[in-house]
């Protein structure tokens, strides 16, 4: 049996069906928490991020209408809170949110020792030089790289239209290439 | 490259319109692309957070009002709840015909309904100071405070995250006038809403 899409839960859930929010949760938390992790750097923040976007989310679940892919709304939420919080944290002078948990380890792959560790620098360089982007910039390529969202769902997730997207999406990876190169990362 | 050769490039990575206006990919394009994939895949091979039913279950808890919201509790999101309290305020106020602003004041109110949501280009002019003037001249004026913040655009927004241009006209504003603007609509709002 095919799993329900999403706007079928939705619409079981609108009826008073409690099991099936908790299948969209389910469905979305690990994307969802991937992405405000990402963006914040921070797990704790990141959980936090996300368990409210779902809150959000629930509270206005009589108003979710089938139309934009589900996704879309619901890292629209995800996005616009987790840019809040970021100028937020900025404009208190807390500077950038440091993780204060330990990095999640990286998954046992079948990669050679010498390629892990190539795998492993490279990973470094990239936190690095996404930490080192724009939110703007840094959540456009999460959202195309990491949740493999096309230009029209971005577009709809930032509110934005898709030829802003292109452009910059554009310069976010140029960017991104550009500090990989100054840290040494030829070899790409 | 010229600027439009890494949007053209990055299109075609993504098969997105746009791709072929570069034609045929010179060694050079060959190269960045091949860099712009393997940004991709390091992006994707990043370690990620795991989350489990734990997680659910204090989204569940939370969505059904059965826990506290997020352990911390973001300042910012008190405003949401402060703009629409200072909405139904100032309706509360137009029923009981609160006092009208003067001429100077209402000449501070530089937009209209019309151009609400007209983008954060508008906010960054005359409106956060008529914001500030509103806030700081007290409930008289909240229902044109009200009007001032009644951005259709944001009507739908401001439950689901602060927007964008809230953000700009508050960081347009100095310290003193940020605290002011903000005092009103916490004095309002906080907690009646969402909290």
């Amino acid at each position: 049996m095919s799993e329900p899409d999403d706007w079928s839960l939705v619409a079981n859930a609108q009826n008073g069906d409690p099991a099936a929010f908790a299948v969209l949760v389910r469905r979305y938390q690990q994307p969802l928490v991937a992405f405000c992790y990402r963006m914040t750097r921070s797990f704790e923040d990141s959980q936090d991020l996300a368990q409210e976007s779902f809150v959000r989310l629930h509270r206005h679940l009589q108003r979710l209408e089938p139309g934009a892919r589900f996704s879309t709304v619901l890292f629209g939420i995800a996005r616009n809170l987790t840019l809040n919080h970021l100028r937020d944290t900025a404009r208190r002078g807390r500077g950038k949110t440091r993780p204060l948990d330990a990095a999640p380890e990286p998954e046992d792959g079948a990669a050679s020792p010498g390629q892990a560790a190539r795998q492993q620098e490279i990973g470094q360089w990239i936190e690095e030089a996404l930490e080192a982007l724009r939110p703007e910039h840094r959540e456009i390529i999460l959202l195309r790289e990491m949740q493999g969202l096309d230009y029209e769902a971005i577009a709809e997730v930032l509110g934005c239209p898709k030829g802003t997207v292109r452009s910059r999406l554009a310069r976010a990876r140029e960017q991104l290439r550009q500090a990989l190169l100054e840290m040494g990362g030829e070899a790409l | 490259m010229n600027d439009e050769k890494p949007e053209a490039l990055s299109s075609r990575l993504d098969g997105e319109a746009g791709g072929a206006a570069i034609g045929t990919p010179t060694p050079r394009d060959e190269e960045v692309l091949h860099d712009y994939r393997r940004i991709g895949e390091a992006i994707r091979n990043l370690p990620q957070p795991e989350v489990g039913d734990e997680f659910t279950w204090r989204v569940l808890a939370a969505a059904a009002g059965h826990a506290a919201p997020a352990r911390r509790r973001l300042r910012y999101w008190a405003l949401p709840a402060g703009l629409a309290a200072a909405l139904l305020l100032a309706l509360a106020f137009a029923f009981q015909g609160s006092e009208a602003p003067t001429g100077t004041d209402q000449a501070l109110l530089t937009t209209t309904p019309e151009t609400h949501g007209a983008g954060p280009a508008t906010l960054h002019g005359e409106r956060p100071e008529a914001a500030v003037q509103l806030a700081q001249n007290g409930p008289a004026y909240l229902d044109e405070a009200a009007d001032f913040l009644a951005a259709p655009q944001w009507d739908d927004d401001l439950s689901l995250g602060m927007p964008e241009d809230l953000f700009a006209l508050l960081d347009s504003l100095e310290p003193e006038e940020e605290a002011a603007f903000q005092n009103l609509l916490l004095e309002y709002g906080e907690g009646r809403l969402f909290l």
